[in-house]
């Protein structure tokens, strides 16, 4: 009986203990009358070897605990599967795409040779790829295990399936579906213009993948930020992450990193709220609109904090009109390549007045949202 | 054709799996305990591997269609099943849904043939 109570014992380390006694109680006695049988037909006791053929004809230890447990028994049920598969594989299209650029920069700048570039861009994509499918399996493991209901995927509309082809990220169709919607643009009548409505009339419906978009790019951006992630690992001495911004990487971009941690950290974390709240409560306008108003005001803090508070400030200034006409003539004009300084001094006030436009425009919905509904009128993200 | 062989098995256990709730809760209408039981299945022409009954008598019974009783028999204790009141009308109405699927699939068949 020595091998059976070893097997038994190595069930019942894997049940709950409420039911494990009960379990291997039942077990046990199934076995005996294995046993039992097993001893008519041979006219005698079976010896070991005959035992544990009979126990390795009832299962692995694993496997026949595995089927007495309660809750889900796969990482990524039948129903979840193709969510998850689609995540993925676009997660590592974007990965694939980040490494090419790593490869590219890391050549570019002079880094290394061949070999060293194209490590660093292995390093790069295996690294992402295990963080990425790595994320998606524990989000999918939590909706499964605690049968989290994904509301937005019994309502979606045929109008949002587009950014299912895109992302796809398969050329032949994303080609095929540009070209359809230029023809329609262009075939379409010349419609009346809407009477003014807010900010913006561009209307930008918020599609069903939305709240799983929002999720994933602010998980991200706060692993990438937080140093979890990596995309340009391993690219030589300088560090690459700063070497795309050409003469700006004299600065010291780890006092602008410490200036901007905060507000970067948490607009990226505001970024999953946006997502959460989508799913929380799909549909709400105002809820919607008041995550939106809260990421676009964390935006503004990080921009205004690295434009006018950081080691960058100086960089980057706009003395005066004329020195403001000297960078657009710079950004236009580029002599054999472009200028990052005025691409960069340019860029903070753009994005601080279009944060500023969002802030307005998200403040006005979360305060007199006409229409119960998310997919309003909204400018971009 | 062992890649046939491996499609037909496929599709054969899940053809089965289905109707094996059926079969088990059917021979419960009479009591017996785990062995007794998988053998009065596979005297039925329905084999069924151990690691799938015992699991499936007790979800059975966390679900309310059977109930058990711990006794001695032959000098051991054994745990018996039976069909419980509320089994009996669920069973009732899975016969009727089975006997509706037989008869859809026997029309089908009778056309295409």
């Amino acid at each position: 009986m020595d091998l059976v109570d070893a097997y038994l014992r190595a069930i019942a380390a894997q049940l709950p203990r409420t039911d494990r006694d009960d379990i291997v109680a039942e077990l046990r006695g199934m076995i005996l009358d294995r046993l039992e049988a097993r001893a008519t037909v041979l006219g005698r006791r079976p010896d070991a070897a005959e035992v544990e053929n009979e126990l390795r004809a009832v299962g692995h230890p694993l496997e026949v605990a595995a089927r007495y447990r309660r809750g889900p028994s796969q990482l990524v049920g039948p129903k979840l599967f193709p969510y998850y598969l689609f995540v993925v594989r676009a997660a590592l299209t974007l990965q694939l795409a980040i490494s090419a650029i790593v490869f590219v920069v890391v050549l570019a700048r002079g880094e290394g040779d061949l070999g060293h570039a194209l490590a660093a861009a292995f390093r790069s994509a295996v690294d992402g790829a295990v963080t990425l499918v790595g994320l998606a399996s524990i989000a999918a493991l939590v909706i499964e295990h605690y049968q989290v209901r994904l509301g937005f995927l019994d309502s979606w509309r045929v109008r949002d399936l587009p950014v299912l082809e895109i992302l796809a990220l398969d050329p032949l169709p994303l080609m095929d579906g540009l070209l359809r919607r230029a023809g329609a643009a262009s075939a379409a009548p010349v419609t009346p213009r809407e009477p003014w409505r807010g900010p913006s009339r561009r209307r930008r419906p918020e599609g069903p993948a939305n709240p799983l978009l929002w999720i994933a790019s602010g998980a991200v951006l706060t692993l990438w930020w937080v140093g979890l992630l990596h995309f340009f690992a391993g690219a030589g001495q300088a560090d690459p992450e700063t070497a795309i911004f050409g003469a700006f990487a004299r600065l010291d971009w780890q006092a602008v990193k410490a200036a901007v941690f905060t507000p970067v950290l948490v607009y990226a974390l505001a970024q999953v709220g946006v997502g959460a709240a989508m799913l929380w409560r799909p549909g709400e306008a105002r809820t919607y609109a008041a995550a939106r108003l809260f990421v676009s005001l964390t935006a503004l803090w990080a921009i205004g904090q690295a434009w006018l508070g950081s080691p960058l400030t100086s960089a980057i200034a706009i003395a005066d009109v004329q020195d403001a006409w000297v960078r657009i003539r710079q950004f236009w004009t580029p002599p054999g390549r472009l200028i990052p300084e005025a691409i960069i001094a340019l860029s903070f006030p753009a994005a601080f007045l279009g944060q500023l436009h969002k802030s307005l425009w998200y403040a006005w919905r979360a305060l007199a949202a006409p229409t119960p509904r998310m997919d309003a009128t909204a400018p971009g993200r | 054709m062992p890649i046939e062989d491996d499609l037909y098995e496929s599709l054969r256990m899940e053809l089965r799996r289905g109707s094996l709730v059926l079969a088990v809760l059917a021979r419960l209408r009479q009591e017996r305990y785990g062995y007794t039981l998988r053998q009065a299945l596979a005297d039925d022409g329905l084999e069924m591997e151990e690691s799938t009954l015992y699991p499936l008598l007790r979800r059975l019974e966390t679900q309310g269609l059977l109930v058990s009783e711990w006794r001695e028999e032959d000098r051991r204790r054994k745990r018996f099943y039976r069909l419980s009141p509320q089994g009996e009308t669920m069973l009732a109405r899975l016969l009727d849904e089975w006997r509706s699927i037989s008869a859809s699939l026997a029309g089908i068949f009778d056309k295409t043939t």
